[in-house]
């Protein structure tokens, strides 16, 4: 009878885990790609470790509120071309939306597990102006996003100029007029 | 057992043994006593070897596939499974330590793959899923068939950890651990419930772990958990005035402390009522104690008189227990805790003292004071062996 119960308790486990692993693979199946730009997180910081972290570059998306979190975005587009992302739900060709046991971040950010020794071509390849990351992704009916593989492009010279005006735009609107000195005499 | 020279000497002296009868126990002993330092190699043989197969997996991480990697890994649970069954059906009476080392490895395997599983595939999740799987799966083993403290250890830090992520994710969701210390606000009996159940977990492992001591034939790996349970319990108790650990801390609503406080007393009459004897009687009385200190922590006493007064309570109950059951090294550190808070207090009320060098002075000359009451009581009083 002991014996019996010892090879249970040993048993379980190992049925359970095997079980994980088939349920995580079926899963893992389903739903369709998308080709999703993408950009680096911050390039000092750019990989922790065994994984990066980079931004979603959805493409069309315009921001209704700068600095609330994505929970939910409409895919507009043949799969895996995303024509546009948008917040609003009208014709959408899949949803994406964020996973709530995840981390905070929203639709915006992700992180993507490489390999250590492939880790340094990674980051050369996100640092380099004029390269451009494509993350393919998986969107699942209830709108999970995982992240399949990575592959580069070279940017178009349009997407490099819309790049460079978008960062000039930036710098403009952070930059204070300086008010001319104002001389006036001494006060004894 | 070791039986040390002092030992063989004292049994001499009080005409138990012999002196025939004493160099016969030494000679057998000589014999079949393993020594300490062959164990150590052993262990850092073992440990180089594991260290060495993780390094070559780790350096042809991406050169073997995901699928196959996984594979391997389940492989090798397998085998330690199965091993472990051998070992089981041989017969043989393995050392306590080295079976539950076993476990231990067989545990942290299972444990890495669901590590291994999310970066095959690319998911992420809150860590209390994987680990709540993990307590699923091995409970029946660790509670099972565990036999000393490293399964006992290893059940229970996951048990915490898998509670504290939950309870880190769930108030996440709701707003954070604050709502539980705003009086005004009306919470649903079912958070309350939530959070005096998340945070009394400790307390009732104690009171299970104590309840199971006499029904099975492990007793010691009951006697390990209920320790470190107690350990944890009081632990959070001494903290809880200064981190606002998962549901501890003053100025608590009401009914979370009510729960609280009620787990502790039924962990205690659980105690009590399983363990008749000194050292149940002892356990019953810290829980208790600590269950009155959390009413009057929630009664959101302040000063720092006031919650040196809790804290003694805490600790002196657990110095008085010790007495009672003869806990020498537990009384030595109880009084050692309760002097350096005596010291600690002294400070907080000089400090009082305008700020001046007379304020130092007493606290100096109190600390003096205290130290050397602490070692004399600690010498004269601290009861003769170790009978836990």
């Amino acid at each position: 009878m002991k014996a019996l119960l010892w090879g249970v308790a040993l048993a379980l486990p190992l049925a359970g885990l095997t079980g994980s692993w088939a349920i995580t693979h079926s899963r893992a199946q389903q739903g369709t790609d998308w080709d999703v730009p993408i950009r680096g997180y911050d390039p000092r910081d750019l990989l922790r470790g065994h994984y990066i972290t980079f931004q979603y570059d959805w493409p069309g998306l315009k921001r209704e509120d700068e600095f609330g979190i994505i929970s939910e975005l409409c895919i507009i587009g043949q799969a895996p071309v995303v024509s546009r992302a948008s917040e609003l739900s009208q014709n959408c060709a899949a949803t994406a939306r964020m996973s709530s046991w995840g981390k905070g971040g929203g639709l915006e950010q992700g992180i993507f597990y490489v390999p250590q020794t492939a880790a340094q071509g990674y980051e050369d390849k996100l640092r380099d102006p004029k390269m451009k990351g494509i993350m393919r992704v998986r969107i699942r009916d209830d709108g999970l996003v995982t992240p399949q593989s990575l592959s580069f492009r070279p940017k178009s010279a349009a997407e490099i100029a819309a790049e460079e005006a978008a960062a000039k735009a930036e710098r403009d609107s952070l930059a204070v007029d300086v008010p001319p000195p104002v001389v006036s005499p001494a006060q004894n | 057992m070791q039986v040390s020279e002092r030992k063989l000497k004292a049994w001499v002296d009080a005409g138990l043994i012999d002196a025939t009868t004493a160099s016969r126990i030494r000679e057998h002993e000589a014999q079949t006593s393993r020594p300490l330092g062959l164990w150590a190699l052993v262990g850092l043989g073992a440990l180089a070897i594991g260290l060495g197969l993780v390094s070559v997996v780790a350096a042809n991480w991406d050169a073997i596939p995901g699928m196959a990697r996984l594979g391997i890994h389940l492989v090798l649970l397998a085998a330690s499974g199965g091993f472990l069954w051998w070992q089981q059906a041989r017969g043989g009476d393995i050392n306590a330590h080295f079976h539950d080392a076993l476990l231990f490895i067989f545990g942290a395997l299972g444990l890495t793959f669901f590590g291994h599983l999310g970066q095959v595939y690319q998911t992420s999740s809150s860590l209390w899923q994987p680990f709540g799987i993990w307590l699923l799966l091995f409970t029946p083993l660790l509670l099972g068939f565990g036999r000393g403290w490293l399964a006992a250890l290893m059940w229970m830090a996951a048990l915490c950890f898998t509670a504290q992520q939950h309870w880190d994710w769930y108030l996440g969701n709701i707003g954070g651990a604050g709502i539980f210390y705003d009086r005004e606000a009306r919470l649903p009996f079912s958070l309350s419930l939530y959070q005096g159940l998340i945070s009394s977990i400790p307390a009732i492992v104690v009171g299970g772990a104590a309840a199971m001591r006499g029904r099975s034939a492990r007793p010691e790996f009951w006697k390990k958990l209920e320790q470190i349970a107690l350990v944890l319990v009081v632990i959070w108790f001494s903290f809880a005035g200064l981190y606002r650990l998962i549901g501890a801390g003053a100025g608590m609503i009401v009914s979370v402390v009510l729960i609280q406080s009620l787990l502790l007393l039924i962990a205690a009459s659980a105690v009590w009522f399983s363990r008749p004897g000194n050292s149940g009687q002892a356990t019953a009385a810290i829980l208790a104690a600590c269950a009155i200190t959390n009413l009057g922590s929630a009664a959101a006493l302040e000063g720092s008189l006031a919650g040196a007064i809790l804290f003694a309570i805490v600790w002196g109950t657990v110095a008085g227990g010790a007495l009672h059951a003869g806990w020498r090294g537990v009384f030595q550190i109880a009084v050692g805790v309760l002097a350096l808070r005596l010291i600690i207090l002294s400070f907080e009320l000089a400090s009082d003292l305008l700020g001046s060098g007379v304020g130092l002075i007493l606290a100096g000359v109190a600390t003096l004071a205290i130290a050397f009451a602490a070692v004399r009581v600690s010498k004269r009083y601290a009861p003769k062996g170790d009978a836990t």
